[in-house]
């Protein structure tokens, strides 16, 4: 078993008023130097399979067929075994 | 009813199906609400994905929608001469779902914009839902959404032969101010403005009107894309 983050992020370019928002907020408590680059999301799941590369090219299926919309999204996998 | 039987998808979170229903009912369709968990009915016409939240927008604005017997069942149906279109919502889910290419991203500048817009038609707008309707036309219709912003990493280049409809002041930031798409048919119209909400005096407009009636003409008198 297999533990899978996904996350995906605005591709750079693409408007993200999520990060904008948030580092307006951020701005008001005060501690300069802090730039928010993105705005994402994750996903966290299990997947029954033989080992962690089955487990990243699963993953990377669904994001082409569903999880990810490649005109605005980028994404990353990190696999972790379950033990 | 005797008119062209029209078929209004309403998913978990639609919340402009009643709207669309009644546009369609005032352009003459024999028009019906049909649960999006179920396949497209037989002997329709025309199939209507309406505005609203699908599944409450989660992880991406009509991705979940997408994958709905209805919305598998559209490829087939418009390859067999049917009509779709897709409001603002309905729009988000038939770019998740493949049937008109980019994306629909966050407003820019960013937040939920709704208002009145003027939309002008195009040299490129023909085809059933066009067929009231003539280049350098201009409708009133109203918006609201905070994900219009269509986008494509080609540019507006990729669309530029199939956009009917642009905005005379861009409300979004949309790639070449576009307001709707067409597929390659000609069948399948995606636009984030509302006409169904422009169909009646009332209403304060009934220039959506002409793209309901027209799409009805044209399936009166045959023709297709």
């Amino acid at each position: 078993m297999y533990r899978v983050d996904l996350t995906v992020r605005p591709r750079p370019g693409v408007k993200d008023p999520q990060a904008e928002a948030v580092q307006e907020s951020l701005q008001r408590l005060g501690r300069g130097g802090v730039s928010v680059s993105a705005v994402g999301r994750v996903l966290s799941m299990l997947i029954d399979c033989d080992d962690a590369n089955e487990a990243h090219r699963i993953t990377a299926d669904l994001c082409d067929r569903l999880l990810v919309n490649p005109n605005l999204e980028s994404y990353e996998i990190a696999v972790t075994e379950e033990s | 009813m005797t008119g062209p039987r029209a078929a209004v998808i309403v998913f978990p979170g639609s919340n402009g199906d009643r709207d669309l229903l009644e546009g369609l009912l005032a352009a003459g369709f024999d028009a019906f609400l049909h649960p999006s968990d179920r396949p497209l009915p037989d002997g329709i016409q025309l199939a209507g994905l309406p505005g609203g939240f699908s599944y409450g927008d989660y992880w991406r604005a009509g991705m979940l929608a997408s994958q709905e017997p209805s919305v598998v069942d559209l490829p087939g149906f418009v390859a067999s001469g049917g009509l779709v279109i897709g409001v603002c919502n309905g729009f988000q889910i038939l770019v998740e779902g493949g049937l008109l290419p980019g994306a629909l991203g966050y407003n820019d500048p960013a937040g939920f914009r709704h208002r009145w817009v003027t939309v002008e038609v195009t040299d490129q707008a023909s085809g059933p839902w066009f067929s009231a309707l003539e280049p350098g036309d201009r409708m009133l219709l109203p918006i609201a959404h905070a994900e219009g912003n269509w986008f494509h990493p080609d540019g507006f280049d990729a669309v530029a032969d199939r956009v009917p409809l642009v905005y005379e002041e861009n409300p979004n930031g949309s790639l070449g101010d576009l307001a709707a798409l067409l597929d390659d048919t000609g069948r399948v119209l995606g636009i984030m403005p509302h006409p169904e909400r422009a169909s009646h005096p009332d209403l304060g407009s009934t220039d959506g009107l002409l793209l309901l009636s027209g799409a009805h003409r044209s399936i009166l008198e045959g023709v297709r894309g």
